[in-house]
């Protein structure tokens, strides 16, 4: 739970619009928003952090190493989201095999999304 | 009908007729057309009449960025100072940004930062008249046609709570229809474009009657004009029911007295028999009452009528400048029925014309724009009639001679006198005959007698009792003289 500051959400994407979009949306929120197109300086920036309350990882784009930074990510007890650009079955076994706390199809709707942030910040 | 001091005016007289008044405020409005066909002229009238008045008006512009609005704006002859603009149609930057993004549908996200500009703006200014071009727009905002429809009203409804009157724009066509968007008004002006000219029509307007039908419209350089289909009015106007005289004795006898005010003459006849001096011979003997008249024609030039007419003794030139006869010569194609017809309205209005002549009706058919001319000939003569005005129509007939052929386009029903003009073949030469087959409202003379018109004006002979079968073209003696 955060304390005095605001929470910390990561946002991986190989789609810096994307990025962008989630900074805006989620920083109107009220939540702190920092993206990458990188896993590995994502990763190694968690690190620098106290806490981050939560990483949305957007995995268009990315081949099959993105599944090592989920392993990252657990390790540091990171709570994560995987975004996929479709539908699959395999994908959706995948993320939640590497410990996602949920798999999401783009588009996603603005308001479905803030409602799970927020309930997996509040955590 | 003054219980329109409510309604907002549209700046365009005749669409304030069409609309008895002008626009119920605090209502929305649809304006559909392809396009092209003037929506956004109508707007301007519209958001112009509010600056004029004083008040806040919005323009939302929803396809063109706002510096081409006003540059067009002020093509149409427009001011657009005084008009707060608010700029939502796409930018530059839009294309430049290449980059999609597809995290959320752009539809959710362009929607947010639109619905709160328009909330801010509304809240900052507080129009009272609000036009939104095109709402179409907003459909790429939805991400459904429920959303869409949902999200338009409450729009529409959000503008007139707050105290505007509303007039928004949709394109469309068959891909891309707008059926929904006409449930979600107050009332739909469809606007069409035609090669014979415009037309606007009104097919729902809550709240208040309206002109049915469609009217003319024309864009000039100083801004959209529309004229309204002639309607007669319900009751007569006041005027006195006495006979005219024509100023020839045998003339008035034929017709026993004249020609009563309020009603419609048609002279008939083939080409250069006497029709137009017989109407014009009226007009001498109204001009000498110091009353008067106006002729419209469409065949023949000013100058040319002018002439024939002195050259027979009919002071036209100096009835003109006294201001006692007006010739107006109808260029063709230049009118539609309507705007024709709000000409001789003004006419007989502003000018207190009493007798009115169109030479000929089949000119008047061909030269004005549009289908159905004759319904419209007879809305405006109904509308001078009821006036009090006399109405003149003179209606060629195409055979020289044969038998008797009153009308070629079937006006007979409009006429409440019929007089006719026919050439006979006498002693080796062409004659003319002039009777009467219909008066309404009096006898009339039912045998023929010669006409001729000479360098003194009119002559009307004694009857023509001796010969018969004129009407034929062929006339005989009665007893048995020489064919």
């Amino acid at each position: 739970m955060s304390t005095a500051s605001k929470p910390l959400i990561f946002s991986l994407s190989r789609n810096k619009r994307n990025s962008d979009i989630l900074v805006k949306i989620l920083g109107e929120q009220g939540y702190e928003v920092a993206g990458f197109s990188e896993p590995i300086e994502m990763v190694s920036e968690s690190k620098n952090r106290e806490k981050v309350d939560l990483v949305l990882m957007d995995i268009s784009g990315f081949n099959q190493n993105i599944w090592k930074s989920c392993e990252d990510l657990r390790i540091l007890d990171i709570p994560f989201l995987v975004l996929s650009p479709q539908q699959h079955r395999v994908i959706e076994e995948q993320g939640m095999k590497q410990g996602a706390e949920r798999v999401l199809v783009k588009p996603l709707v603005i308001k479905e999304l803030l409602l799970l942030v927020k309930s997996l910040v509040e955590n | 009908m003054t219980k329109n001091s409510k309604k907002l005016s549209s700046g365009i007289q005749g669409f304030d007729e069409i609309l008895m008044g002008g626009f119920v405020p605090r209502r929305s409005y649809l304006l559909r057309g392809l396009p092209g066909t003037g929506k956004t002229g109508i707007g301007m009238h519209f958001l112009s009449e509010g600056v004029k008045k004083g008040e806040k008006v919005l323009f939302i512009n929803m396809g063109e960025p706002t510096a081409q609005v006003i540059e067009n704006a002020k093509g149409m002859g427009f001011n657009t100072e005084g008009i707060e603009f608010l700029d939502l149609s796409p930018d530059e930057d839009f294309f430049a940004n290449m980059e999609a993004y597809d995290i959320f549908s752009p539809a959710e996200v362009e929607r947010e930062s639109t619905t709160t500009e328009i909330t801010k703006k509304i809240e900052e200014i507080k129009p009272t008249r609000v036009f939104v071009d095109p709402i179409t727009q907003f459909r790429y905002l939805a991400t459904d046609e429920f959303q869409f429809r949902k999200q338009t009203l409450s729009f529409l409804r959000f503008l007139t709570d707050k105290g505007a009157t509303v007039l928004f724009t949709s394109e469309f066509s068959d891909q891309e229809p707008d059926d929904d968007l006409q449930f979600m008004c107050d009332g739909i002006i469809n606007l069409e474009f035609f090669s014979e000219g415009r037309n606007i029509g009104i097919t729902k307007y809550r709240g208040s009657g309206f002109r049915f039908g469609e009217h003319s419209m024309r864009i000039t350089p100083k801004g959209v004009k529309i004229y309204p289909r002639l309607r007669p009015m319900v009751r007569e106007k006041e005027f006195t029911h006495e006979t005219i005289s024509s100023g020839v004795p045998e003339l008035d006898e034929i017709l026993h007295g004249g020609i009563e005010r309020g009603t419609a003459t048609i002279i008939s006849g083939p080409s250069g028999v006497g029709k137009t001096t017989l109407g014009i011979q009226f007009m001498k003997e109204a001009a000498g009452r110091g009353e008067r008249s106006v002729v419209y024609t469409f065949e023949e030039s000013e100058e040319s009528l002018i002439n024939r007419c002195e050259s027979i003794n009919i002071p036209v030139r100096s009835m003109i400048n006294t201001g006692m006869l007006s010739v107006v010569q109808v260029e063709p194609l230049r009118y539609s029925p309507e705007e024709f017809a709000q000409l001789v309205r003004k006419e007989v209005d502003n000018n207190q014309s009493k007798i009115v002549m169109i030479d000929s009706t089949s000119g008047y058919k061909l030269s004005l724009r549009g289908e159905d001319p004759v319904s419209h000939l007879h809305s405006l003569s109904k509308y001078m009639t009821r006036s009090g005005v006399t109405v003149i129509l003179v209606n060629e007939v195409e055979d020289v001679s044969g038998g008797l052929k009153i009308t070629e386009i079937g006006i007979s029903y409009l006429a409440d006198n019929i007089v006719f003009l026919r050439y006979f073949e006498k002693d080796g030469e062409l004659r003319k005959a002039i009777g009467v087959l219909k008066k309404r409202l009096s006898d009339f003379e039912k045998g023929l007698r010669e006409v001729r018109i000479t360098k003194y004006g009119i002559r009307v002979c004694q009857p023509l009792s001796d010969i018969h079968g004129i009407l034929t073209g062929t006339p005989q003696g009665h007893d048995n003289e020489d064919d």
